[in-house]
């Protein structure tokens, strides 16, 4: 059982803002100069990924998924969850194309794909540099579908810290949602090490 | 006695900066607040000689930017700094307009030791 107390949650949002900044200073620069990329603050909460899948899924429970697997100080996997139906706005925006809407449907799963990796991978980096470790990650791999096709049946009740990982460029809203599933035999080196880096400024 | 500003809406990176601040500097003074809107409202109050700010951009309520806007007068100049994880062009463009400092998150002893010693 995963449980976070107030200080371990403010590091890991900390942690998080900086992966997710790293992440929006790219997509700002493809989206051009003109754009400036707004997030909202980080909201971080320890739910089971059934109960994302819910929030995310809407009515038919449908989700596209950029997975990744990592290990290191932790083992885990990484996930970033989008509706079914994302901004196809967005992508045209961000892969600077002007295709009409009807016809980007593949390339907007390549960008989601695409910012979803930078995400998991700049998120995993700063955690790792964080506690001054170190985290690989596996090749990411896309899904979309029904969650019991997505899946493995043995996580769908797993805990996962959540990420809301929305942000608007140019009036257009990309609703993502970062999700991080640790290994259960983690869970103690997890803490351990968050409660090491936040020990150092005590005074 | 001399005062360093923090403000950040994250308790992690205050007790950071006054670790970081009071190393450097241990007879500083260090005055950390939440929020944009709480800086405003106490920052009249505080008696202290302020020698330098570092201010988060992203909060709830006011931008580190909207903040600064407001204080950078009563501080001497170069001595105000946004120190930020949202490190977009953009976000540094305002920083150099209103003519402080940016230093981007994770926020470090050598960053920070770079800073105020200049």
């Amino acid at each position: 059982m995963l449980d976070l107390n107030e200080d371990q949650i403010d590091l890991l949002k900390e942690i998080f803002n900086v992966g997710m900044g790293k992440t929006l200073k790219v997509l700002a620069e493809l989206a051009g100069k003109e754009h400036e990329v707004i997030f909202s603050l980080p909201k971080l909460e320890v739910i089971r990924l059934a109960d994302l899948i819910k929030r995310v899924g809407g009515d038919d429970n449908n989700v596209s998924i950029i997975q990744q697997s990592y290990n290191g100080v932790i083992n885990g996997k990484a996930l970033m969850l989008y509706p079914d139906k994302s901004s196809l706005e967005l992508a045209n925006l961000i892969m600077g194309t002007s295709l009409p809407i009807d016809e980007i449907s593949k390339l907007e799963n390549d960008a989601l794909a695409e910012i979803g990796n930078m995400l998991i991978n700049a998120s995993l980096s700063s955690f790792a540099n964080f506690v001054d470790k170190e985290i690989k990650t596996d090749l990411p791999k896309v899904k979309a579908g029904a969650p019991e096709v997505i899946f493995p049946k043995e996580i769908i009740n797993d805990q996962i810290i959540y990420l809301d990982a929305t942000f608007t460029i140019s009036n257009k809203e990309l609703v993502g949602h970062l999700a991080l599933l640790i290994d259960d035999d983690c869970y103690e080196q997890f803490l351990k090490v968050i409660d090491e880096y936040n020990a150092q400024f005590e005074i | 006695m001399k005062a360093i500003l923090c403000v950040d809406d994250s308790r992690t990176i205050r007790k950071q900066m006054t670790f970081f601040i009071k190393k450097l500097f241990p007879d500083y003074n260090v005055h950390t607040f939440e929020s944009g809107e709480v800086a405003l409202a106490e920052i009249e109050n505080i008696s202290d000689e302020l020698v330098g700010a570092l201010i988060d951009y992203n909060m709830e309520g006011m931008t580190g930017i909207e903040l600064a806007e407001q204080i950078v007068d009563k501080f001497p100049a170069g001595t105000v700094s946004i120190v930020s994880a949202n490190i977009q062009d953009a976000v540094k463009a305002k920083a150099a307009e209103l003519g402080i400092s940016f230093i981007e998150k994770p926020c470090t002893l050598e960053k920070i030791e770079k800073f105020l010693k200049v």
